[in-house]
């Protein structure tokens, strides 16, 4: 295997599982040509953050990272932290991938939740633990990669405010039944 | 609330988190266009003489800051209301912007106005 020089171009083909080639931004060159940002301020906005959710009563399980290369949740996700994609074209990447929307009930960890203010997308989330107690989803935990900053685990509905609230779930999984 | 006061709300760290983990420049738009203190200075543009000067003015001190990537969410904040007060200042200040390293957002809008300014003359 030949491993390609990096180029000028920060930006990286991603592909859906359709062969559908993910749009990313014309902008993200020149993130590349300014520069990117330092830890330090990365670090400083997190803190900032918490202190914010905290004062809300929202809570946080963990800072999972903290990055100064330049993705977000969707590239989190769909691009193995390689990638900004925004976040508009979710749901063309979901259908490309073969997702389809399942109930709070069905949720499984390795699953997806989307987030929504005002009926647009804002964020997406990857479900890392789902409780359940008596059969009823009780808690679900959520890693995601919150827009320029740190990558948190937290409780699915304890996000920024400008996120809104939990809108859907969705799953590639096909049922398996051990033959 | 007087500009200044405006000014040191939108360069809170307070302020400037509740944009950062935004995951679209769309999302950014939709975000300022519900904020309050957002709200409250693009009501003083279109009001007050020589208020949008001042916005200019303050991108600018903004701009020179050593740590300026930590204000790019203040500044595209202040491009925002600049956007919808006066398009040839804002047409400017984007152009300063652009001459600025470690911005993102900022950058964004930035490019989205002088588009949107060249569309106009043409």
């Amino acid at each position: 295997m030949t491993l390609l020089p990096f180029d000028d171009d920060p930006r990286k083909p991603v592909y859906a599982r359709s062969g559908w080639e993910i749009p990313q931004l014309e902008w993200s060159e020149f993130i590349y040509h300014s520069g990117l940002q330092t830890e330090t301020v990365v670090r400083q906005r997190t803190d900032s953050l918490l202190r914010d959710m905290a004062r809300k009563q929202k809570r946080i399980t963990r800072i999972r990272s903290v990055s100064t290369y330049l993705y977000n949740c969707v590239g989190m996700i769909f691009a193995n932290r390689r990638a900004w994609i925004e976040i508009d074209v979710l749901d063309d990447i979901l259908r490309e991938d073969g997702y389809t929307k399942v109930a709070l009930q069905q949720l499984e960890a390795g699953d997806i939740v989307s987030y929504a203010f005002d009926g647009s997308p804002t964020h997406v989330g990857l479900v890392t633990f789902v409780e359940r107690y008596e059969g009823e989803v009780a808690g679900v935990t959520v890693l995601s990669k919150w827009g320029k900053d740190a990558e948190i685990l937290h409780p699915m509905s304890d996000v920024p405010v400008t996120f809104g609230a939990p809108s859907d779930f969705w799953s590639e999984r096909t049922p398996h039944v051990i033959g | 609330m007087s500009l200044v006061k405006d000014f040191e709300t939108i360069e809170s760290l307070e302020f400037i988190v509740q944009f950062s983990v935004l995951s679209g420049f769309s999302s950014l738009l939709r975000a300022f266009a519900n904020d309050a203190t957002v709200e409250a200075l693009s009501a003083k543009l279109g009001a007050q003489a020589n208020a949008c000067q001042s916005v200019v003015n303050r991108i600018n001190q903004v701009l020179t800051k050593s740590d300026v990537e930590l204000y790019d969410e203040s500044i595209a904040a202040y491009l925002f209301c600049l956007w919808k007060a006066d398009l040839p200042l804002a047409h400017k200040a984007s152009e300063r912007i652009l001459e600025t390293g470690g911005l993102w957002w900022s950058v964004q809008l930035a490019l989205h106005i002088i588009k949107e300014a060249q569309a106009e003359t043409v």
